[in-house]
């Protein structure tokens, strides 16, 4: 059934592992599972890559896949543990190979708290670079509702990082990367 | 003579500012400080939006980096070599 797969295609899926990965891990917090969700998504477009037409946005495609795949096993695991959330970001915390300093560790632990549709809109729109428009089309949702989702994560992230308007601003939360 | 330059200027800094909508000028120089937050209606100041956007992309960039598991490039070899399904 399967078509042969071109070689610029082939060339292309792996071009985007690393930023897949990236999303992965960004999204669901754990190299380990980040990988498993990589690799369900790279054997369900693999089977799939006859409903791809080449040419068009292969890596809106990918991440596509990933986030379904995410969200359907949270939903499932959610439902056979009450807090998945929990026992989620506590594994994000502690990684061991993560070594950076407070600051990106404070900026992690964050980012785990905020609720899954929230980070995910954030991570798409603000740093997987793709716009309201694709992220909107990626997610299965309108563009307002990213909007609004990016806006919450971010003034979200702010309070809980302390970095409110109204606070004095923590010196070692300020001063840049 | 002096007061009324100052006056003048003053109003035509005035004048400048609400054509700009609510961005505010320093009058010492056109660069805001760094840590001043500027509130705007959206939420959070541009500054903590670009504070946010820099880590955010510091922890993306950084698994992005990282060279991809052998274990994910075996899995791409086998789908190859699988042939038709």
């Amino acid at each position: 059934m399967r078509r042969r797969v071109s070689e610029s295609l082939r060339e292309s899926l792996v071009g985007e592992m690393t930023n897949l990965r990236a999303f992965a891990v960004s999204l669901c917090g754990d190299r380990e599972r980040a990988d498993d969700l990589v690799q369900e998504t790279l054997f369900k477009a693999w089977n799939h890559l006859d409903s791809f037409r080449e040419g068009t946005n292969l890596k809106a495609w990918l991440f596509t896949i990933l986030r379904n795949t995410y969200f359907s096993e949270r939903r499932k695991r959610r439902r056979e543990v009450e807090d998945a959330d929990g026992s989620y970001a506590a594994t994000l915390a502690t990684h061991p190979e993560q070594h950076g300093h407070m600051e990106m560790q404070d900026f992690r632990a964050a980012l785990t708290k905020l609720p899954d549709d929230q980070r995910e809109a954030l991570i798409l729109v603000g740093a997987a670079g793709f716009s309201y428009e694709e992220a909107a089309e990626i997610s299965g949702c309108a563009v307002g509702t990213i909007k609004s989702r990016v806006n919450r994560a971010r003034n979200r992230l702010g309070e809980m990082l302390g970095m409110e308007e109204t606070t004095e601003p923590d010196p070692g939360i300020t001063k840049t990367a | 003579m002096g007061i009324i330059v100052d006056q003048a200027e003053k109003k035509e800094r005035r004048r400048k500012q609400s054509n700009a909508g609510k961005t505010m000028t320093q009058a010492t120089g056109n660069q805001a400080r760094p840590g001043v937050a500027l509130s705007t209606e959206e939420g959070l100041s541009p500054n903590l939006q670009a504070h946010i956007g820099r880590h955010l992309r510091a922890v993306f960039d950084e698994v992005a980096r990282e060279p991809i598991p052998d274990r994910l490039l075996q899995l791409l070899k086998d789908l190859e070599r699988s042939g038709d399904k």
